[in-house]
């Protein structure tokens, strides 16, 4: 118990360096709890489907836990996991357009919520109701290209500095800028029914 | 360049605060349960990659097509190729003296079975032409290949005493040929007649007597 509390006291850099150092599945444990909701709010509003975004989390959790060696204390804990969050991601989209490729059928996840999305977006008037409001921005969100739509979320969504951002996703701070001020334009032009 | 910084991050406040505003979306409850779970039971498969199909990649359509252009240029490039293999090919000087040695011998060879063929091909069209003016001149009953006077025929016919009045075809070339005869004319035999217009003619001859 007074373990518990010495390790909840600790920041996530020390955490893994416990869970590297002693394998403690309960410094694991403590980073996991941590972590799930926001990983999971960041795959969900890339995917947007609460099953997928589960998965995602669930297997990044595995391969935080395979791979703990292959972090280094010299990065945050949090852009080292974001960047296993989202490599999932993105692989995971790649495999589905592949397979709606394949099927020939066009059955694709986004297409069908975009198609709900145009007929509710002619209600401003509803817009006031909150969770109606996250509904538009999630499926505007959606409509956005995937790299400009991961960048944003980090930046606005999960609060993540422009530096950070860089080294999760390996790209150029200027890239970083530029890709996010794309995806805001866009996503502005989607949702100016709001405000 | 702070100046811009700032007007671009002002630029989507609105939009910045709306996304800041949305629920927060969290894990569902038996995620830590499952997620243990999986660890005690060691099934680490990561779901996105385990589905990962062996032959994916070559169904994909540029796989496919980059594959059909890739044979289609081998294919044309092999047919087109005039390029030859310096190791395999033997010195060019030795093969332009064998070559003309060999065309030598075989042109004095082919001369003079040339010739004889043509010669043979003369003889035989020489005879073939022959054989048909005699028998043409055998069936026409005059000569049709030479020409004639008219006049010195007529009046070299018309005292002859032999003839008995009649006459010969100008330009006949042989006497094997019978005489020309004149024209005669021809009798037309009479068509029978169906019986019932025998009966109407006899009836019409018994009117008028």
């Amino acid at each position: 118990m007074t373990s518990d509390k010495k390790l909840n006291s600790l920041t996530d850099e020390e955490l893994i360096k416990v869970f590297q150092d002693e394998n403690a599945i309960e410094a694991y444990e403590i980073l996991v709890k941590r972590f799930k909701d926001p990983l999971m709010n960041f795959v969900y509003r890339f995917f947007g489907d609460r099953d997928i975004a589960s998965d995602i989390v669930q297997d990044t959790m595995i391969k935080f836990y395979l791979n703990k060696d292959s972090y280094q204390s010299i990065a945050k804990f949090s852009t080292w996991i974001y960047t296993i969050a989202g490599n999932l991601s993105k692989n995971e989209l790649k495999r589905r357009k592949r397979r709606v490729i394949l099927s020939i059928s066009n059955d694709d996840p986004d297409d069908i919520t975009l198609q709900i999305e145009d007929k509710k977006f002619i209600a401003p008037d509803r817009a006031a109701d909150n969770s109606i409001k996250g509904d538009m921005v999630q499926r505007a969100l959606l409509k956005v290209k995937p790299i400009y739509r991961e960048l944003v979320i980090l930046r606005d969504i999960d609060g993540f500095s422009y530096e950070e951002i860089s080294e999760m996703t390996d790209l150029s701070l200027g890239t970083v800028k530029s890709r996010i001020n794309r995806g805001r334009a866009y996503l502005q032009k989607l949702l100016k029914n709001i405000y | 360049m702070n100046e811009k910084k700032f007007t671009d991050d002002n630029e989507f406040n609105e939009l910045k605060k709306l996304l800041k505003e949305i629920p927060k979306i969290t894990a569902p409850d038996n995620f830590e349960f499952n997620l243990m779970t999986r660890i005690q039971n060691k099934n680490f498969e990561v779901k996105s990659e385990k589905k990962k199909n062996v032959f994916s990649w070559a169904l994909t359509p540029a796989i496919t097509f980059a594959t059909a252009v890739l044979i289609l240029v081998f294919v044309f490039a092999e047919s087109n190729d005039s390029g030859e293999n310096p190791w395999q090919t033997p010195p060019q000087l030795i093969e332009n003296q064998l070559s003309e040695l060999e065309t030598n011998q075989s042109n004095t060879t082919f001369e003079n079975k040339s010739n004889s063929l043509a010669q043979k091909n003369e003889n035989e069209s020489s005879a073939k032409t022959e054989n048909s003016k005699n028998k043409l001149q055998k069936q026409l009953p005059f000569n049709k290949l030479s020409s004639f006077s008219l006049d010195e025929d007529i009046k070299a016919n018309s005292f002859n005493s032999e003839n008995n009045g009649e006459t010969h075809l100008a330009n006949a070339s042989n006497g094997n040929l019978s005489s020309f005869d004149g024209f005669f004319l021809r009798e037309v035999e009479k068509l029978p007649k169906a019986d019932s217009l025998n009966k109407k003619d006899s009836t019409s001859n018994n009117y008028q007597k």
